[in-house]
């Protein structure tokens, strides 16, 4: 059976125009989604976990969440982490598992955990990915290969497409790369800047600088490569930038963050901008939003001192944690090997399909495929929320929704 | 810097006597091997001169990426194709063919002239390519707009 239009929840842009051919609870064929979509869609019946387990024996959802409940009850420091893989109700619900138990609460790092503050106290607009189609004619990739992370990006919404003002498409936008490597992206881009790496915020205020009239103080090279990129972007009247997870890995990231966005604010006196940060998973940005939403805060946070925690390596490698609650999360990928190792066996998780941290946990209870099997609100990349729905039938698992209900009810 | 095989690289390993035996010129028999419209035993001297024995297999050589191209004279390698659908959204003749493609959308027409299918690009109607003989339009935006290179024009 074909069903046309679903939403592909292989990464954050949520394309909605994506066909699949369904025979007995599995995907067969997919129409319109990319590599990485169709990997998430086609293989997720041959990775997972079917049934939930306590210290590696088969049992069934009722006990796995009673042990939950024990454990999660009798630790004096637990850690709820995750939410970037999840629906934006579950992040709500395991937020509230951690107020309810004074824990900690943390998520994989992402840039949008890093931009959405700064962007909100900065005041920089965000517009939709379907103004950016329509209007933007100069498009900055910073940090980010969208041909790596997010293939379908420049193809549907922000290169090739022709909007109802750039009417040209690809030949009525300018693209910028500036990353610290080369990346793919840069075959379709007119300007491709390569920068030292932690260089960032020179770049952006050289940029600001050079529009405003001033001269930057760089090196020959670059300095050339920017002002050939300004003026370029003196004609242009809408700018959209797209903040990829390359930026993180400069020391003093949310420095860098800042010094972007100052320029970018200076930028937006002359021009219209939209700032959006690449989430690296599909609900990375809902995730940040919420928990800005209602911490005030991105950072871990521990609901006992109420207030921002150290980060999580830190707080594992001083044994400060006893236990993990990871939702939907490959927790143990996050932290160094040997800051890892005190945290085996003081695991349980949700999880979607087997993984390094499902393999460590004591009690391990699997879900509903997110966008396959459970429905949910997710936000996509630039804010808007998207609503899944369920295309599959599946009743042998509960969704984490349903779990994390349970946990909260029982606790 | 193009990979694309040129009438002049091909020129180079002919004769040059301008015998027309092929039925025209050197220069001209070169444009036609490159369009496969001749093939190089059209031309005797090459062939049957011991002396440009050498010249001969070096032309084989150049014109063999020819031989796994379409009748489009474009290679595409699904091996390295991610399915970003650049080339469906950028293509002129697609957009034409299958008008939501314009706007980023996957091509769902029947008579769109490609669509990626299980992450991959699958070519519907390829006599729709403005390469296609006998038009065969100079168009290489598909090549342009191709991040990982699975899409290449050869001549």
């Amino acid at each position: 059976m074909m069903i046309e239009n679903i939403v592909c929840t292989g990464c954050s842009l949520l394309c909605n125009d994506v066909d699949v051919e369904v025979q007995a609870s599995s995907i067969k064929r997919t129409r319109g989604a990319c590599s990485h979509g169709d990997s998430r869609l086609k293989g997720f019946q041959q990775n997972r976990l079917r049934r939930p387990l306590i210290d590696g024996t088969p049992t069934d959802i009722d006990k796995a969440i009673e042990a939950t409940t024990e454990r999660l009850k009798s630790a004096k420091a637990p850690l709820i982490y995750g939410g970037e893989c999840s629906s934006n109700r579950t992040i709500e619900l395991a937020l509230k598992l951690a107020e309810r138990l004074e824990a900690y609460y943390d998520a994989p790092p992402s840039i949008c955990r890093v931009v959405i503050p700064i962007q909100e106290e900065l005041e920089i607009k965000s517009f939709s990915l379907d103004e950016v189609l329509d209007e933007a004619d100069f498009i900055i990739y910073w940090g980010v290969s969208a041909a790596d992370t997010h293939l379908r990006h420049a193809s549907r919404y922000a290169v090739m497409p022709r909007g109802s003002v750039v009417k040209m498409g690809r030949e009525s936008r300018i693209v910028a790369t500036i990353d610290a490597r080369e990346s793919m992206t840069m075959k379709i881009s007119q300007h491709k800047i390569l920068i030292d790496p932690c260089f960032d915020t020179r770049i952006a205020k050289a940029i600001a600088d050079l529009v405003d009239g001033y001269s930057p103080s760089l090196d020959d090279v670059t300095a050339r490569q920017i002002a050939i990129l300004v003026s370029d972007l003196k004609r242009a009247s809408f700018v959209a930038l797209f903040l990829g997870s390359n930026i993180l890995r400069c020391n003093y990231c949310g420095e860098t963050v800042r010094g972007i966005l100052e320029s970018v604010r200076r930028l937006s006196a002359r021009y219209k901008c939209s700032v959006h940060p690449m989430a690296e998973n599909v609900n990375s940005y809902g995730q940040a939003k919420i928990m800005w939403k209602t911490l005030k805060t991105c950072s871990p946070y521990s609901f006992k001192e109420k207030k921002s925690a150290e980060p999580l390596h830190v707080l594992v490698a001083r044994q400060a944690i006893d236990f993990v609650l990871a939702i939907n999360s490959d927790v143990l990928t996050q932290i160094p090997l040997e800051a890892s190792r005190s945290l085996r066996m003081k695991l349980a998780c949700t999880t979607e399909l087997r993984s390094i941290t499902q393999e460590n946990s004591v009690i391990a209870m699997p879900i509903k495929i997110l966008g396959v099997e459970a429905g949910g609100v997710v936000t996509r990349t630039d804010g808007v929320n998207v609503d899944l729905k369920p295309f599959i039938t599946n009743d042998e698992v509960p969704s984490e929704e349903e779990v994390l209900s349970r946990l909260l009810a029982s606790i | 810097m193009s990979s694309r095989i040129s009438p002049l690289q091909v020129y180079k390993f002919l004769p040059g006597l301008n015998c027309k035996k092929c039925g025209t010129t050197c220069m001209g028999f070169a444009v036609k091997l490159i369009s496969r419209q001749a093939k190089i035993e059209d031309c005797p001297p090459l062939v049957n001169d011991p002396k440009y024995s050498d010249k001969l297999t070096k032309l084989r050589d150049l014109l063999a990426p020819l031989t796994s191209a379409t009748e489009t004279l474009v290679q595409i390698d699904s091996d390295k194709c991610i399915g970003c659908g650049n080339c469906i959204v950028a293509c002129p003749e697609n957009i034409i063919l299958d008008p939501p493609s314009a706007r980023g959308c996957n091509s769902k027409s029947p008579n769109a002239l490609w669509t990626v299918e299980d992450g991959k690009i699958k070519v519907l109607h390829l006599e729709k390519c403005r390469r296609y003989p006998p038009s065969r339009m100079n168009c290489n935006v598909c090549e342009i707009v191709c991040y990982s290179g699975a899409i290449k024009v050869v001549a």
